[in-house]
């Protein structure tokens, strides 16, 4: 049984139509993607899933549980990260666990907060007031937030925007363990090396639609342009694309001739391949 | 409804609250204005209603209810329903018909009590020299003037004329005029007083006890209107002001903001229902407000605090207050909203009052919680507590549960959202 499972979502704003005939399954365990420029339905879908949102059309059910008919049941199984940082900045970093703690009742809320902040690494600033936060520091928070409940489905949305480097892998390591721990992660990005670090599989949105459902290798060996930067030992630069023999006709005069300086593949192009996908360009 | 997780909530409105600055310097102003007036205020100075308003809006006909008790002969229904029947239209929205218990009445004509005057008010009081007796001989009719006496004249010279005519009728004379042979009201009583004396033996003739025009004792005094003494109208602004701004401006801010952030939001996706939301939030705001008017309160007048009156106005009027402040929160997208919400709906609710009160429209500043606020603390807070206080406190009550009632069901249904 799939965690996290859409069938004909379909949600509309009015005339507008958001998200169409959306068909898709999480399994458990995994960390799935969910891509796509703005206005493609991520939010929408998201908005869905943890009930801000009817459906127009189509079946939602989480861990098997009608999310219509069994709201009460699925809301203590998920936790919800959004993509704006939302804290009550008066209280301190503990503080604002805590308070959440309490709502979900945990059994020892002191230790499962300290245990929280540790594997953010917000231990330290912990009893300091949310105001004096960095941005990552309220996201790092954010994220613990998610966790205190230990939920099996977590919906994260853009969860390492404004991370440093290290923030990041703070984060992925979390997710990761989450997943091996059999929990399952629905995440938006629009970091594709994101997705290609630690996504199981990804999904594309774009206009609605679900136009690719793939794991991020498939998609890069799908979507790869074959394209290599020449630089010309006059200075000049010329990019050819291996697919085409005339290209590679022309790559191979310019070896024999000598005239190569230096010479470097592409990689993966995320928006070129979205290009491609969708015919829009990733906002 | 879940206690521990509505004790969660509540501590944490509290806890947003005392790190409020700007609320706890409010409150700390308050507190220091009540105490200023609690020292410095002398005893109750009263003012004339009219020095307020410039005159009166309504005339009470005050007359003992002879239709629940005996009383007097046939002549005083005829009396009344004469009066009744001929109220001028420029007076038709002004002067108000008001039955009372006897003894009640002929005891406070007596010792020159009010039976409830508002700011504004005036009345003629009527009642048989001798309730008890088969025949009433004689009357009493009082004119309670608000401070000055010239704002009741055009009622008096309506009052005089329309009892002369009755009476000509009752002799079998022909009525004069609606305009003719009336006395100048500003005159002095003992004129009013002569004038009926003469017009008493003339229609009565040489027996004049027996005759159809009684002996009338005219009397003339302002209402006592203790209320109105201008330091417990201070106290009773405080007490109203402390509660609107709980309830009607700090709660719709903060919970706005909740929205606004998505931290509502992120609360209600908790096992916390929107109903322990929503208590969590009364059971702060609500009690923090009768706490605040009690405060301001003790400092103004400890006894007040010991009128059971008292302590019901303040309970309903914040409730009703906390009710209107959810209900602009629902409304309210945004913090600022929110504040823009509480601002409008204080100056609006204002100005349909004074609309209504200048033009005289009746039953809609019954639909106000801010209609009765005022007037309910005002009694308590001065201790001067009618009858009428208590029909206004049950009409209170009713407004206070229509906007929980409507707080509840918005709030629900937003929480949705």
């Amino acid at each position: 049984m799939p965690a996290i499972d859409l069938e004909a979502l379909t949600v509309r704003y009015g005339e507008f139509v958001a998200v169409e005939s959306l068909t898709l399954q999480v399994r458990r365990g995994e960390l799935f993607g969910l891509l796509g420029p703005n206005g493609a339905g991520k939010s929408t879908t998201i908005r869905v899933l943890i009930g801000q949102r009817r459906p127009a059309g189509g079946r939602v059910r989480i861990l098997g549980y009608d999310l219509q008919q069994q709201w009460d049941t699925i809301k203590p199984l998920f936790g919800y990260m959004p993509d704006r940082e939302n804290h009550f900045d008066e209280f301190t970093g503990r503080q604002n666990l805590r308070f959440f703690a309490d709502l979900y009742r945990l059994p020892a809320p002191a230790a499962r907060v300290d245990e929280c902040l540790r594997a953010v690494e917000l231990d330290e600033a912990a009893d300091v007031k949310v105001g004096g936060y960095s941005m990552g520091m309220r996201r790092k928070l954010m994220l613990a937030r998610t966790l205190l409940h230990d939920p099996p489905v977590l919906y994260l949305d853009e969860p390492t925007a404004n991370l440093d480097v290290h923030s990041v892998e703070v984060v992925h390591r979390i997710l990761r363990k989450r997943v091996a721990a059999g929990k399952t992660v629905l995440l938006t990005t629009h970091d594709m090396d994101e997705v290609e670090a630690i996504c199981d599989r990804v999904g594309i949105l774009c206009r609605g639609k679900l136009i690719a459902l793939d794991t991020p290798l498939n998609l890069r060996r799908s979507h790869e342009a074959r394209l290599v930067d020449v630089a010309l030992t006059d200075g000049s630069r010329q990019t050819l694309d291996l697919d085409q023999p005339a290209h590679r006709e022309a790559l191979a005069g310019l070896v024999a001739s000598g005239q190569v300086a230096d010479m470097k593949t592409r990689h993966f192009d995320f928006h070129a391949a979205f290009l491609k996908l969708t015919g829009t360009e990733f906002d | 409804m879940r206690p521990d997780i509505v004790y969660t909530l509540w501590k944490k409105e509290a806890r947003r609250q005392l790190a409020n600055r700007g609320g706890a310097a409010m409150i700390a102003l308050l507190i220091a204005a009540a105490v200023l007036l609690g020292i410095f205020s002398r005893p109750a100075v009263q003012t004339g209603a009219a020095n307020y308003l410039g005159g009166v809006h309504h005339c009470f006909i005050d007359y003992p209810d002879y239709q629940r008790f005996a009383i007097g002969d046939d002549r005083l229904p005829r009396w009344i329903a004469h009066l009744r029947a001929n109220v001028p239209p420029e007076l038709a929205q002004q002067l108000v018909f008001r039955p009372y218990i006897p003894e009640l009445l002929a005891q406070r004509i007596r010792t020159e009590e009010t039976i409830g005057f508002e700011i504004g008010t005036g009345a003629i009081q009527i009642m048989p020299e001798n309730p008890s007796a088969g025949v009433a001989s004689a009357y009493v009719v009082a004119f309670r003037h608000p401070g000055d006496r010239t704002v009741l004249a055009h009622y008096e010279a309506w009052f005089i004329r329309e009892s002369r005519r009755f009476f000509e009728r009752e002799a079998g004379l022909t009525p004069s005029t609606p305009d003719g042979n009336a006395i100048n009201p500003t005159d002095d009583i003992w004129l009013i007083q002569s004038a009926h004396a003469h017009f008493r033996d003339r229609v009565n003739g040489p027996d004049s006890s027996n005759g159809p025009v009684p002996a009338i004792e005219f009397l003339r005094g302002r209402v006592r209107l203790k209320t109105l003494d201008s330091v417990s109208l201070i106290a009773m602004a405080m007490n109203l002001f402390a509660m609107f701004f709980f309830c009607v401006y700090l709660m719709p801010s903060l919970t706005s903001e909740e929205r606004e952030r998505g931290l509502l939001l992120q609360q209600a996706l908790t096992p916390a229902a929107a109903g322990d939301l929503f208590l969590g939030k009364l059971l702060f705001y609500q009690p923090a407000a009768m706490l605040l008017a009690a405060l301001l309160t003790l400092c103004y007048d400890a006894r007040v605090l010991t009128v059971p009156f008292y302590w019901y106005t303040v309970w309903t009027v914040s409730m009703g207050f906390t009710g209107i402040g959810v209900v602009i929160s629902c409304l309210a997208r945004t913090q600022r909203g929110a504040s823009m919400g509480a601002m409008c709906y204080l100056l609006a609710v204002s100005l349909i009052l004074v609309i209504c009160q200048a033009l005289n429209i009746p039953g809609l500043p019954y639909l106000a919680m801010e209609f009765y606020g005022p007037r309910l603390l005002q009694a308590a807070i001065s201790r001067q507590i009618e009858l009428y206080h208590w029909r206004e406190l049950v009409g209170a009550v009713l407004m206070a549960t229509v906007w929980v009632t409507t707080a509840i069901v918005m709030f629900r249904r937003r929480s949705r959202d």
